[in-house]
């Protein structure tokens, strides 16, 4: 199975699910782990990116005899991600509108004071400018720079044109380096 | 309006920032696609197994509902058809209880002048 490109497992989960899982097992074991810190990423909560990662391996599980191949898996997977975290922060915002802001905080905290040794993930100030990013703002940076995809296909993901995910990644970006000169300048004045 | 350069520069120091700070194996510095075996750790492996697990539970779950409501669906339909039956049989128009009409040819008229 290690030998087998995601190409090939996705026509053999096509051709074998739901009798065998060991193609879907395989596709897991490469994409989970990452997906999974995407979510906690872009959703700043355990809880809530346990969920979104488990539905939207679901969604692949019962809709992969679906998948035509257009684009790659990765690409098609991200896609499914993106929506579900989007859905989650929706359902959120319409559950307790009144208290969006005061979650989002109580989030961020919990994003902040994670435990990032277990899952070797990032730490220091990165982890501190993510957590204190807005959720647009979070989901771009961490599709590009933890789950490692490129422009273009952060823009198959957010299915928007290329000028228009480099324009929001841009902002993105300045966002970032804004939040992270901050905290740099918080920094030493407090060691000052 | 921002140029290519311009984008790419300020990627690059972003992935520098990332690289410097961000000790992630899992993730894009890493250079690999793929995660190794050796690189999953005991709780990815326990939360790829959940997702396994509700896979095939979601699976069951479907199928069972499906013949369930199959099931339902044609028990009501026979009912359905028992009870136009039912009805059918003991409305008085029916055709069951209908009263034949017995014409009596012999009735002798001849005297009710």
């Amino acid at each position: 199975m290690d030998a087998l490109s995601d190409d090939e497992l996705v026509a053999r989960c096509k051709a074998e699910l739901p009798y065998n899982v060991n193609a879907y097992r395989e596709l897991l074991r490469r994409h989970e782990p990452l997906v999974y810190r995407s979510c906690l990423k872009m959703l700043g909560s355990v809880q809530d990116a346990e969920e979104a990662c488990q539905d939207s391996f679901l969604q692949v599980f019962h809709k992969i005899s679906q998948f035509e191949g257009r684009s790659a898996f990765k690409t098609w997977l991200y896609r499914i991600v993106y929506n579900r975290c989007i859905e989650t922060r929706r359902k959120d915002a319409r559950r307790n509108q009144y208290h969006a802001k005061l979650k989002e905080q109580v989030e961020n905290e919990e994003l902040a004071n994670s435990n990032t040794d277990s899952h070797n993930e990032i730490t220091g100030r990165v982890h501190e400018v993510i957590a204190k990013m807005n959720g647009e703002e979070r989901r771009l940076v961490t599709l590009r720079y933890i789950s490692g995809l490129s422009i273009q296909e952060i823009s198959d993901v957010l299915e928007i044109g290329l000028s228009a995910t480099k324009m929001r990644l841009y902002r993105a970006q300045e966002r970032f380096k804004e939040i992270y000169n901050d905290l740099d300048f918080e920094g030493e004045v407090q060691e000052g | 309006m921002i140029t290519d350069a311009q984008f790419l520069e300020q990627d690059a120091q972003i992935l520098d920032i990332f690289k410097e700070e961000a000790i992630d194996e899992n993730s894009i510095f890493s250079q690999a696609d793929q995660v190794s075996v050796s690189e999953i750790e005991s709780e990815d492996l326990r939360r790829i197994e959940r997702i396994v697990e509700r896979a095939k539970f979601t699976l069951v779950m479907e199928h069972s509902l499906s013949f369930l409501f199959k099931t339902i669906g044609s028990g009501i339909s026979e009912l359905a058809t028992a009870a136009v039956g039912v009805a059918k049989s003991a409305s008085p128009n029916s055709a069951a209880n209908k009263q034949p009409i017995i014409k009596d040819d012999k009735t002798d008229c001849s005297n009710s002048r």
